[in-house]
């Protein structure tokens, strides 16, 4: 069973840190709350690193900021800025098609905003981070099913906010 | 707010118009990215400057091992009364639960720091208990199965219930069946989804949000809507062995849930919240301090 030490936590802390941060964010739209906690999240981590073992960790760091966010954080309305990539592209946007991507962007974030939060979770891990549903699924402790279930969700729900709002 | 939504493969703007709403959620929700925050590296630094702050482990990991002792001492005794006693008394310390079955098939789970007592002779034509604490009962189909409790008297006939009787709070919540409750002189029949408590007016009736989070301490898990911080205090008190001393906390409430897995973990649910400040001490003691500095 492979201990945690100094070199490990750090490779943890390095592969983790962000998605952990993140998912706090797409749970509290705070990012300065969410650096908190993942912080939080890491120094628990250490204290236990007797009890932990390497390979359990990655479900166990998600529910470790789950519960801290449980109780930092009072459900209030939530509130995203994210920022867009920039494109690479030789060829640059006309004025207008950068104006409509602002519009419909700033609508898909409030309908992000208004989704029920373990959808919401699912929606970004995915689109953000990057994460498989297999992934995903081992995240956050849920059947591979359960992950699509919300994905499906939130994708109906956003769908439909967008497409009344237009 | 930024200029452009985008990804290498982002499509142009004839592209974009001609995707489907949901194509365009996909696409524009791939190029977002959340605001920076603090750099990862500074993180780190942060986290390892606590990390050297940390105090020496603190002195509970041994008493991890007591509750076992005392439900393997506890076991023989219930096990020697339960052969030499007809009447009977069922005791769950702190830091243990125990599970009873009646002469006449029904069951009781009991919770930290609770007392069951009842006589095994003639049972199952007196359905007659008392309790003290907290339980949960699955009671079998038959006459009347009474649960008397210091502040109030249950009755019900066949159903599943749980009992809370600690000092002045009583409360019973019906899972099944149907249940009379009485105490101080008023009474209140409750359904399914229902509980009775008892208050400056006597018994009042309400319906529960979420029956189930009445019965998660049978899984360990103690869930709180706006409860008294003292009471939680408490809890934590039957289910970890410790004492928890504190000051000024009474005005407090607390919702939310903590498991008997471990103490520190709980009283981080409670304490971070709250902004206070625990210090766990020999001899399972353990001190909030409120507003700390």
């Amino acid at each position: 069973m492979p201990e945690l030490g100094k070199n490990e936590f750090v490779t943890v802390f390095n592969e983790f840190y962000k998605p952990v941060k993140n998912f706090i964010y797409y749970k509290t739209g705070d990012i300065e709350l969410a650096d908190d906690i993942a912080q939080d999240v890491f120094v628990k981590v250490w204290e236990k690193r007797g009890d932990i073992r390497v390979e359990t960790i990655r479900p166990l760091l998600f529910t470790i900021a789950g519960n801290l966010c449980k109780n930092r954080f009072e459900h209030q309305q939530v509130v995203f800025e994210f920022a867009g990539r920039r494109r690479e592209d030789d060829f640059p946007d006309s004025p207008e098609f950068i104006y409509e991507l602002n519009e419909f962007s700033q609508k898909l974030q409030k309908a992000i905003a208004a989704l029920n939060e373990k959808n919401r979770v699912v929606f970004l891990m995915n689109r953000i981070d990057g994460y498989t549903y297999n992934k995903i699924a081992e995240n956050l402790g849920l059947s591979v099913k359960a992950v699509e279930k919300r994905m499906k969700n939130a994708l109906s729900d956003l769908k439909q906010k967008i497409e009344y709002k237009l | 707010m930024p200029d452009i939504y985008a990804k290498h493969n982002f499509p142009d703007a004839e592209g974009f118009r001609q995707m489907g709403a949901e194509e365009k959620i996909l696409a524009v929700a791939e190029g977002f990215v959340p605001p920076p925050g603090i750099p990862e590296n500074e993180a780190l630094k942060l986290v390892w400057d606590r990390i050297g702050n940390i105090p020496a482990k603190k002195a509970v990991s041994l008493s991890r091992f007591l509750p076992y002792a005392a439900a393997i001492i506890l076991l023989i005794g219930a096990y020697i009364s339960f052969e030499l006693l007809s009447s009977k008394t069922i005791i769950a310390r702190n830091a243990q639960q125990t599970e009873i079955v009646f002469p006449d098939g029904s069951k009781a789970s009991l919770n930290a720091g609770s007392k069951i007592k009842y006589t095994k002779r003639g049972f199952k034509n007196n359905r007659y208990l008392k309790l003290t604490g907290e339980a949960f009962f699955d009671v079998q189909k038959g006459g009347r199965f009474i649960i008397d409790t210091p502040a109030g008297e249950v009755e019900v006939l066949g159903t599943e219930l749980n009992v809370y009787s600690r000092g002045n709070d009583f409360r019973v919540s019906c899972i099944s069946g149907k249940v009379k409750v009485s105490a101080n002189g008023s009474q209140q029949i409750i359904l399914p989804g229902e509980t009775a408590k008892l208050g400056p007016a006597g018994l009042e009736k309400y319906t529960e949000k979420n029956i189930s989070h009445t019965l998660m301490w049978r899984n360990g898990e103690f869930y709180f809507e706006d409860q008294p911080l003292v009471s939680i205090f408490g809890e934590m008190e039957r289910q970890f062995d410790v004492a928890i001393q504190w000051k000024g906390l009474e005005n407090r409430y607390f919702t939310g849930s903590f498991s008997n897995r471990s103490l520190e973990e709980a009283l981080e649910i409670v304490c971070i919240p709250m902004e206070l400040k625990y210090e766990i001490q020999k001899r399972n003691k353990v001190i909030i301090i409120a507003n700390p500095k």
